[in-house]
Parts: C-alpha cells; sequence; structure tokens
C-alpha cells in the first residue's frame, strides 16, 4: 500500500476533531445557556407584561363605565356639564375626579387606578419585581350611536434585576353606552333609565308596533342627523348629531306642560319644542297611554298610520 | 503513480468522506436530541395553553358538566380566566363550584402534563389540584410559571387579578 494514500483520512480524521472541539464546546454552551435562569427570569416577566396589558384593556373599559355613571351623578346633581365639554370633563373625572372643581363621585372600588393598583400589589407580591403605571390623559368620542371610543395614554415600568422594561402606549377600547344611564333623562325628570338599543327591523322600515315596544320598554333607536347623542346629553346639547343621535319616547304621565301641544319624544321636550295640536301632533287611537302624542315627522318615520291620528287630547 | 496507487487514494478519499459525514451527523442529531427543551419549558407551555385556549374550544368530562349549568355560562374568554370565573363562584359559597373547579383543573392537568410528572395548579393561595405530590419533595428538578387570571363579574367590578401559578415536576 501506497503510505500517501492516507493522507485524506489523516486530514479528515484532524477536520472531525476540529469539528467536535469547536462545537461540542458550543453545544455544552447552548446547554448552559438553557437553562440560564435570568433568560428564563426574562420570558417569565414578558409573559407578565403581556398580561398586564390584557388587564390594562379590561381596567379601562371599567374604568370608562365607573367614570360614565359618576359623570351621570354629577350632572344629576349639578346640572349640565359647563364650561367643561363632554369629553373635558371624563378626563378630568377619570384622573381626577373631579369636573370643573367639583367632586366627581365614583363608587367606591370601581375606577382604572382602583383594579391597577390591585395589579400592582399583586404584581409587586408574587413576582418581585416592581410594577408602576402612570396614566397621561385619557380621550373619549363618539363615532357611533351606542358606542364610545376611549383611548388612555400609559406609561408602564416594570423593573426586576434580570431585566428592565418601560413602555408608553395608547391602549383603546370600545365601550358600549347599552346599560348606562341617560344622563340627560335622569337630570330632568329623576328618571333612571338604562339604555338599550332597539334595533330597526329587517329593511330598516319601523312599525307602529316598534312604536309601541319602545315605549313599553323605554328603549332608544339611532336617528342619525335628527336627534342628539349620548355624550352630548352630559352637556344639555341636544342639538342633532351627524354620527351618533339616538332618541327615546317618554310616557305622557312625567310632568311636562302644555302636553296637548308636545310631542313625547325625548329630546323635542327638551328643548320646549311646541306645536300645533291637531295639525302638527296627534294622539294616536288604540296606543296604550291615551295622551301620548308624536309630531307629523315622528309618527311617520314610525309608520303611524294617518287613519290612526287622533286629535282627542287637543282642548 | 501506478493503477494500484490510484486505487488507494480514491478508497483513502472515500474513507475521509465517510468521517467527515459521520462527524456531521453526529454533531446535528447531539443537537436534536438532547436539548431538554421540552422539559426546560413544561411548566410555560402547559400554562400557555391552559392560557391562550377559549374555553369554548376546550373539553373534558367537567366541561361536558359545566356547559349544562347556567351558573357557569361559558363567555369568550381563554380557559384560564374561566378558572378565575368558576373561583369567584367558590368564593361566593356557591354549591359545588369548589368540586367543578378542583375537577376542572384536574381535567386541565391531565390534559396538558405529560402523565409522568407530578403538578400543581393554584389561584392566589389556594390549590386547585396537584398531581403526584409524595414524588414534589424528592424531586431533582422543579419547572414553575405564572400567568395573571381574572373574571369581569359586572361592568364595573373584576374578580381578581390572581396569579395562576403552574408547578411541574418529575
Amino acid at each position: 500500500m501506497n503510505k500517501k494514500a492516507v493522507v485524506f483520512t489523516l486530514l479528515s480524521l484532524s477536520l472531525a476533531a476540529l469539528l467536535l472541539l469547536v462545537y461540542g464546546w458550543t453545544y455544552e454552551k447552548g446547554w448552559e445557556e438553557a437553562y440560564d435562569a435570568e433568560a428564563l427570569r426574562v420570558q417569565a416577566l414578558g409573559s407578565l407584561i403581556l398580561d398586564i396589558e390584557d388587564f390594562i384593556l379590561l381596567t379601562l373599559q371599567t374604568g370608562t363605565k365607573s367614570t360614565l355613571a359618576a359623570m351621570t351623578r354629577h350632572v344629576e346633581s349639578e346640572g349640565y356639564l359647563s364650561p367643561s365639554t363632554p369629553e373635558e370633563a371624563f378626563q378630568d373625572c377619570f384622573l381626577h375626579a373631579e369636573i370643573d372643581g367639583v367632586a366627581c363621585v365614583h363608587e367606591q372600588n370601581t375606577t382604572m387606578q382602583h383594579w391597577m393598583d390591585l395589579l400592582v400589589n399583586q404584581t409587586n407580591k408574587s413576582t418581585g419585581a416592581l410594577l408602576q403605571y402612570t396614566i397621561h390623559n385619557v380621550t373619549i368620542r363618539q363615532e357611533y350611536p351606542f358606542l364610545v371610543d376611549v383611548i388612555a395614554n400609559i406609561t408602564i415600568t416594570l423593573q426586576d434585576p434580570a431585566a428592565s422594561w418601560t413602555f408608553t402606549k395608547e391602549y383603546p377600547v370600545t365601550v358600549s353606552i347599552q346599560g348606562r344611564t341617560d344622563p340627560a333623562l335622569q337630570h330632568v325628570f329623576g328618571v333612571r333609565r338604562a339604555i338599550a338599543e332597539k334595533t330597526p327591523p329587517p329593511g330598516g322600515t319601523w312599525s307602529y308596533t316598534q312604536l309601541q315596544e319602545m315605549y313599553a320598554e323605554g328603549s332608544y333607536r339611532e336617528r342619525l342627523n335628527k336627534s342628539p347623542s349620548y355624550l352630548g346629553r352630559f352637556a344639555g346639547n341636544f342639538s342633532p348629531s351627524y354620527c351618533c343621535g339616538i332618541e327615546t319616547v317618554l310616557p305622557s304621565t312625567l310632568p311636562i306642560s302644555d302636553k296637548p301641544s308636545r310631542s313625547f319624544t325625548d329630546h323635542q321636550i327638551y328643548t320646549d319644542a311646541y306645536y300645533a295640536c291637531g295639525d302638527q301632533v296627534y294622539a294616536i287611537t288604540g296606543f296604550s297611554d291615551p295622551d301620548f302624542q308624536l309630531d307629523r315627522e315622528h309618527l311617520v318615520s314610525f309608520g303611524v298610520i294617518p287613519s290612526l291620528w287622533s286629535n282627542s287630547t287637543c282642548p | 503513480m501506478n493503477a494500484k496507487g490510484s486505487y488507494f487514494y480514491v478508497v483513502d478519499a472515500f474513507i475521509a468522506g465517510m468521517i467527515i459525514v459521520l462527524t456531521l451527523f453526529y454533531l446535528t442529531q447531539g443537537q436534536v436530541s438532547t436539548t431538554g427543551d421540552e422539559d426546560l419549558f413544561a411548566a410555560e407551555k402547559a400554562l400557555s395553553f391552559i392560557h391562550g385556549t377559549d374555553v369554548r374550544d376546550y373539553d373534558s368530562p367537567t366541561m361536558r358538566d359545566l356547559r349544562n349549568m347556567s351558573a357557569y355560562p361559558l363567555g369568550q374568554g381563554s380557559l384560564l380566566n374561566y378558572l378565575a370565573q368558576i373561583h369567584y363562584a367558590s368564593t361566593q359559597g356557591t354549591p359545588s363550584a369548589e368540586d367543578l373547579l378542583q375537577n376542572l383543573s384536574r381535567d386541565i392537568i391531565d390534559d396538558v402534563v405529560r402523565k409522568d410528572y407530578g403538578a400543581s395548579l393554584r389561584m392566589g393561595t389556594d390549590v386547585l389540584h396537584t398531581r403526584r405530590p409524595e414524588a414534589e419533595a424528592t424531586s431533582l428538578v422543579h419547572y414553575a410559571s405564572s400567568r395573571l387570571a381574572y373574571y369581569q363579574v359586572n361592568d364595573t367590578h373584576i374578580h381578581g387579578p390572581h396569579t395562576v401559578l403552574l408547578e411541574v415536576w418529575r
């Protein structure tokens, strides 16, 4: 055998030894890294931050509902918002529990800060990491009749010997106003009515039957560009809202003056609108409330046929 | 070089190639088969499953019972937050809530943690279920993972947040 013919074998053995030395060492190092307690801690805290962000969204929803309830009570006791707009009042009530220098009283243990403080205590106790938060501002706006959009700008800090996180983000939530008390009805008549949406029938044409149901339920229907918005009601702003108008009908049993000259939708009563009885407004033959009246435009919009229009309530 | 000499060079090159191939095969197979990641993240993966699974998508003997009970409606939340919902019911003294909570926790642990591992699931200070507790003290390897759980009781009230701790040992 030619002795030079083992040169490739020798070279490959050398290369194999080199590979085993280099990558074998790397492998051992990787194993140790995988068990690195610090890396595991960072991963666990990363999961915790995801949970915290989910919890922030939930507490922002509860805080929004708490604030709207507090604002409703504020309007009930202090009157319509002024000079603050509903948007400004919401932020002041949410962050500082006051509106225009007057306390805006939240129901106990319902604010976002209350739940976030619980989270901070829980996190600090169970993980040993230091969690802190700051709510910089909160904005509210309406784009749809039965929803409000709230955005909170919040800084979160989580400090731990293994790693630290600090970030500022906008957290958006959309909250239904269904179930919230109508602030205007509460203020004007002292009636606590929870807003519930009456959806139009298939095809979108309202019927007399639905008017009867709305009256019985005290529910609200969407009327864009013809009725005031939910947020507008806090400021006594009953001008039509292009995006977010809603209305309800009121019973004639409420203490309303000059009833024969009135149309019993909420905003028409609040704006003190008067009509000519038997010409512009009519009672409805066979309706459960014999003194209940609506103006022509609303009677038509509810599909009440003219043969049912009655002038029986006219003096 | 004669023909016989060339033959030895070819055999030599072939053997050298085999050595290199076998070395690379050994290295790559070694990396894959012995990382131990599955063990290392056993608790993390199991709890991630509980956290990330919609309660409506989970099935177990206890879940089938719960689906027929109006006291524990299935919302759109995670399995983890559904545990918080039943935990809330148990703190309110709802009959059988504590048993249901323990049974559901047992189902979940049986489904997500290897049978030969011991495991314990806690919500706050309450132990929901423990499997193979006798092995815990003697176990040399012990993994843990924690997440937050909560339940929205109504518009403005939340049950929690509670730290849910899953410990796994073998």
